[in-house]
């Protein structure tokens, strides 16, 4: 049976990604589920790089299979048994991937490009494991589009502000629901080699681009002089970005209405906007009948908050401790958003874990 | 001679040779600030000290004075370190 | 400038909005490697920089930022657009930048991180894809001959002449005459060389052999090394290292080499080398002092022996300690010094005076000394031996210096006891013609110093520069040879002030880069401190002062005055005329006893030791 792999999206660093983490690897090893731990970056330093802060770091048990760096190995404080080592390079040396020996507190470091995380991914299931756990790094998110599901992390360490964190996580739930393109329009941009920008017209003849990705006025304008009232959809594989979006369809003139804008996957356009102001533009997109489809999108199963947030002490140039008031921020956002929420540090990995076991369809061993 | 014991070590044990002091003091002249020197240094605690260099202008001399901690031929507590 | 030989397409990013210096400079090296460079304006959105990436398509993107709070997020992001845009799969994007660290360029997704600390190279080395060797680890320190490239020749026909007859007449007085020091050096040839034989001789015959050698060899010694050997008394103020001091001691050494970085104390010049000389009287504390200065860039190192020691026909032998300056000769002690030797650092042991001379170029050619002293004339009437006594013993050094090998330096060092320098260089002159009739190299080693006679004659009334460059001048324009000032530059110029010390060995060395002269010899900040020893700071003091005026100067020159030429002219004929004089006296030897070469007015002195101590063959 394939395994199933998940990925922890996190807003920012000090979201709770960590935390998050170690209470599902918890609950699996409880389960006596093999399950393997990747990173799209680091993880496991005791100090924040940037804050100086403590950081918690992952608590694995004996058996779970560990993918991390070379110059790892020599300052991980738990056992770790090489089992293969990839060609993958990052800045702390060849990607490998262990087995832990011993409980014990382990360092995740993973490659950071999508292509090769595919590759480990793929590394651990032939080793057995049924349930990947994809740790994210910072606030990245396009490698994590080559998983099956996502659980986003959130919190006060993103903003302070209770509002705009409720605004950018409808935003985010907004886009990964957004619906895939039919199997018919699939077939039709399989076909499409090039990669590039492409208009789709109603007889289904292809016009193309030279450039992959929508992110400034030149852009829109090399687009909006190939299009006309024939064109049925745009296809844009790179970035499109907030501002691309927003000129497209003020130049369109009227001309997108009922049409379809397809980008390849939520994280395309996530990366090149900001969320409060594209989340306006996606509500006006619906109003103009204008359709945004996705070629592949991920369900988000749930999302954590951290109502942490390092506090900068300008006095003494360091920085503090400090949280906002949690129950405020829970009920806020449970009354908006529908999609479970899930303090963990309360209540522990376990209505997580069942979400996942739920959705994966995970057995015991 | 000075102990400055910290776990059981004396630190002082890992000085190699000496230990110079440079500073000005305020003096009537070079005769005086020797004499303060010399003070200063039995006053930190160290018993086989000299005066290297002294130079008085403007009310203070500028003086360099050199406590020995191992002098060539002792046993060097340093060597085992 | 090397060229790379694959040319690489890289895109500068700056993304603090102030101007990037470090990120220019780097821009500026990679141009200067042949590279196809990019740099962006400062402070542009990250969205644009991937739009530039998409037109220009480079192989490599460096992006530098400070970092901040929510910076990481902002480099965080700026990977996923280049990822989500297909730049991630084309480029290496590497990130600079203050507080950068790998694990931190690790997080954030690229493919190297360079903080604060790293060097330009390492970043260098990356766009061009090979192995990044830091500065200090290409140091690869290696021995270098000072007499390389020179061909002695002599330029002055007259003098070359004179010097001619003179050294025959030597050799020719040499000839029928040995003295107990020419014995003694001998049979420590043949004892070392029986020790050394693996051979079909039994250990039984072998030791046997060497008692023979050793007994004869005492029978040519004082009493003061007699009494040691037969019944183990110890001069006064000597003592022997315990097992425990030489275990230590081993311990010592084994460590320092493992830790040891070796560093280039010169900038761009290859010359001069720079050595110091060492001789707590202890042979621990000399090991500290020799491997501290090889790490902070000495080139070589003297052995510096106590004056009793050349007084006394003989050596004593053992790990030999002793309370007072100057470092016991004794196989064990020269062979532990030889042990803590880095490979590359010039050693030079010295046999420049006293009864022991040629026994001690023994000891330097076979226990592997780069280097030997002899100065017949300052051994003679300056530093107390007598003069017939060391001419005899001298030629033998230099015969022995020839076999082994060994380069000798000559040092003018009676110009401190008054002798004007012309007069001291006529002496030099005349001790290495010698070496090349005999085979070997001799360096020259005028001084660079304050001496009485400057002082005399006003000559550095102005400056220090003139008259020491003036020697340079006369030296070079009668002979091509290497030319070593030492020991130390800067002789009399120092005080017990540990700034004006450094400065002015700092200065002098500047003087003689400038003059480019092949070695020097440096004080310590300590040099003018006479109530106790040498501080291992002081040492670091001066070789750090040093580096400073290499790299001040560079291959640029200090300008002497017309006073230089004016002086060295006139050093040049008051050396023919002192030749002249040896000739018309008819014996070296003789003229050595007359003064020539330095009289009593000067401040010179015949040596005692050793008189009448030579005999017939």
């Amino acid at each position: 049976m394939p395994s199933k792999v998940l990925g922890i999206l996190g807003t920012s660093k000090n979201t709770g990604k960590t935390t998050t983490i170690s209470a599902l690897l918890e609950k699996a090893n409880n389960k006596n589920l093999s399950v393997g731990i990747t990173s799209i970056g680091y993880d496991g330093e005791d100090i924040d790089n940037i804050t100086g802060l403590p950081k918690p770091r992952i608590f694995a048990k004996k058996g779970t299979l560990v993918v991390t760096a070379k110059n790892c190995l020599k300052s991980g404080v738990s056992q770790i048994k090489t089992l293969k080592e990839t060609e993958i390079s990052t800045p702390l040396g060849k990607i490998i991937i262990g087995e832990v020996m011993e409980d014990g507190l382990v360092i995740i470091a993973g490659p950071n490009k999508g292509e090769e995380i595919s590759i480990v991914i793929d590394k651990l299931e032939k080793l057995g494991n049924k349930l990947i756990l994809v740790d994210g790094a910072i606030n990245r998110i396009v490698p994590l589009m080559n998983t099956d599901a996502l659980i986003l992390t959130t919190g006060a360490a993103r903003n302070i502000n209770i509002d705009f964190l409720v605004k950018e996580i409808q935003c985010i739930c907004n886009l990964f629901g957004l619906p895939e393109i039919d199997k018919k329009d699939l077939m039709n941009l399989k076909s499409i080699y090039q990669k590039v920008v492409t208009l789709i017209q109603e007889d289904n003849s292809k016009r193309f681009l030279t450039i992959n990705s929508l992110i400034n006025l030149p852009d829109v304008l090399k687009l909006t002089s190939n299009f006309d009232d024939k064109t049925n959809s745009i296809f844009i594989p790179g970035i499109l970005t907030e501002f691309a979006l927003k000129e497209l369809i003020k130049k369109s003139k009227g001309l997108l209405k009922s049409k379809s804008i397809i980008v390849s996957n939520p994280a395309n356009l996530l990366i090149g906007s900001n969320p409060i102001p594209l989340f306006d533009i996606l509500f006006e997109m619906k109003k103009l009948e204008i359709k945004l489809k996705v070629i592949k999108t991920l369900p988000i199963l749930a999302i954590t908050i951290n109502p942490f947030y390092p506090l900068y002490r300008y006095g003494n140039n360091k920085y503090e401790s400090a949280w906002v008031d949690r129950d405020k921020l829970y009920n806020k956002i449970r009354s908006i958003i529908s999609i479970p929420v899930i303090d963990i540090v309360r209540e522990g990995g376990n209505n997580l874990f069942d979400i996942i076991k739920k959705e994966f369809n995970l057995s015991q061993k | 001679m000075r102990k400055i014991i910290t776990k059981g070590i004396n630190i002082l044990d890992h000085i190699v040779d000496s230990l110079d002091i440079e500073t000005f003091i305020v003096c009537k002249n070079e005769k005086e600030g020797k004499k303060i020197g010399v003070q200063l240094m039995k006053g930190l605690g160290f018993k086989d000290t000299d005066v290297v260099f002294i130079e008085y202008g403007n009310g203070g001399a500028r003086i360099r004075l050199r406590a020995n901690v191992f002098k060539a031929g002792d046993h060097y507590k340093w060597l085992d370190f | 400038m090397q060229l790379t030989k694959e040319k690489k397409k890289i895109l500068l990013v700056p993304l603090d909005p102030v101007h990037d210096v470090a990120l220019k400079i780097i821009n500026r090296r990679l141009k200067d490697r042949g590279h196809e460079t990019i740099l962006m304006p400062p402070d542009i959105p990250i969205e644009e920089v991937i739009s530039q990436a998409l037109k220009v398509k480079p192989d490599i993107i460096l992006i530098s930022r400070t970092l901040g709070y929510g910076v990481a997020e902002l480099l965080g992001r700026f990977i996923d657009l280049a990822e989500a845009s297909g730049i991630r799969s084309k480029a290496k994007i590497v990130i600079g930048g203050k507080a950068i660290k790998p694990e931190l360029a690790a997080e954030l997704g690229f493919d190297a991180g360079y903080g604060e600390g790293a060097d330009f190279g390492e970043a260098i080395a990356f766009v061009e894809g090979i192995k990044y060797i830091p500065e200090e680890e290409k140091i690869i320190k290696k021995k270098k001959d000072i007499t390389a490239g020179y061909n002695y020749r002599l330029h002055h026909q007259k003098i070359e002449n004179m010097l001619n007859e003179i050294t025959e007449e030597i050799l020719d007085w040499c000839k029928d005459k040995t003295s107990s020091g020419i014995k003694r050096a001998h049979l420590r040839e043949k004892m070392i060389s029986l020790k050394a034989e693996k051979s079909k001789i039994s250990h039984y015959d072998i030791d046997k052999k060497i008692t023979e050698y050793k007994n004869k060899y005492l029978e040519n010694c004082d009493e003061l090394i007699i009494k040691y050997y037969k019944e183990g008394i110890l001069p006064k103020k000597v003592r022997v290292l315990g097992k425990k001091e030489q275990k230590s001691l081993e311990n010592y050494i084994k460590k320092s080499k493992e830790v040891a970085k070796y560093k280039k104390i010169q900038h761009t010049t290859d010359k001069p080398l720079v050595f110091f000389q060492y001789g707590t009287g202890c042979p621990i504390m000399d090991i500290v002092h020799i491997k501290t200065g090889e790490s902070w860039g000495v080139d070589g190192v003297l052995h510096f022996d106590p004056s009793w020691g050349a007084r006394t026909e003989g050596f004593l032998e053992g790990y030999l300690s002793h309370e007072e300056d100057g470092s016991i000769i004794t196989v064990q002690n020269l062979e532990k010094i030889k042990e803590s030797l880095n490979s590359s650092t010039l050693w030079t042991v010295r046999a420049h005076r006293g009864l022991n001379t040629p026994e001690t170029v023994v000891l330097a050619g076979r226990l592997g000394a780069d280097l030997t002293k002899i100065n017949i004339v300052y051994g003679s009437l300056n530093a107390g031996t007598d003069p017939g006594r060391l001419t005899l013993d001298g030629v033998e050094a230099i015969k022995l210096a020839a076999k082994y090998n060994l380069p000798f330096d000559e040092p003018t060092n009676e110009e401190l006891g008054g002798v004007p320098a012309y007069k001291a260089f006529a002496g030099m002159l005349i001790v290495a013609k010698l070496g090349l009739e005999l085979g070997a190299k001799p360096i020259l080693k005028p001084l660079f110093c304050y001496s009485p006679d400057v002082m005399i004659m006003g000559r550095m009334d102005d400056n220090y520069i003139d008259y020491n460059a003036a020697k340079i001048y006369a030296l070079r324009s009668i002979i091509d040879a290497p030319i070593w000032p030492g020991e130390p530059i800067g002789f009399m110029t120092h005080t017990e002030d540990r700034i004006q010390s450094s400065m002015t060995t700092a200065l002098h060395a500047a003087l003689a880069t400038s003059l480019g002269v092949d070695a020097i010899t440096i004080a310590s900040s300590d040099e003018a401190y006479s109530r106790g020893s040498i501080s291992v700071t002081s040492r670091i003091d001066t070789l750090r002062a040093v580096q400073e005026t290499f790299r001040f100067l560079g291959k640029a020159e200090i300008k002497p005055t017309h006073k230089a030429r004016e002086w060295s002219n006139e050093l040049v004929s008051q050396i023919e005329k002192v030749l002249e004089n040896v000739l018309r006296k008819g014996s070296f030897v003789a003229a050595l006893y007359d003064g020539i070469l330095g009289s009593k007015e000067d401040g010179a002195y015949p040596g005692r030791a050793g008189k009448n101590t030579i005999f017939s063959k």
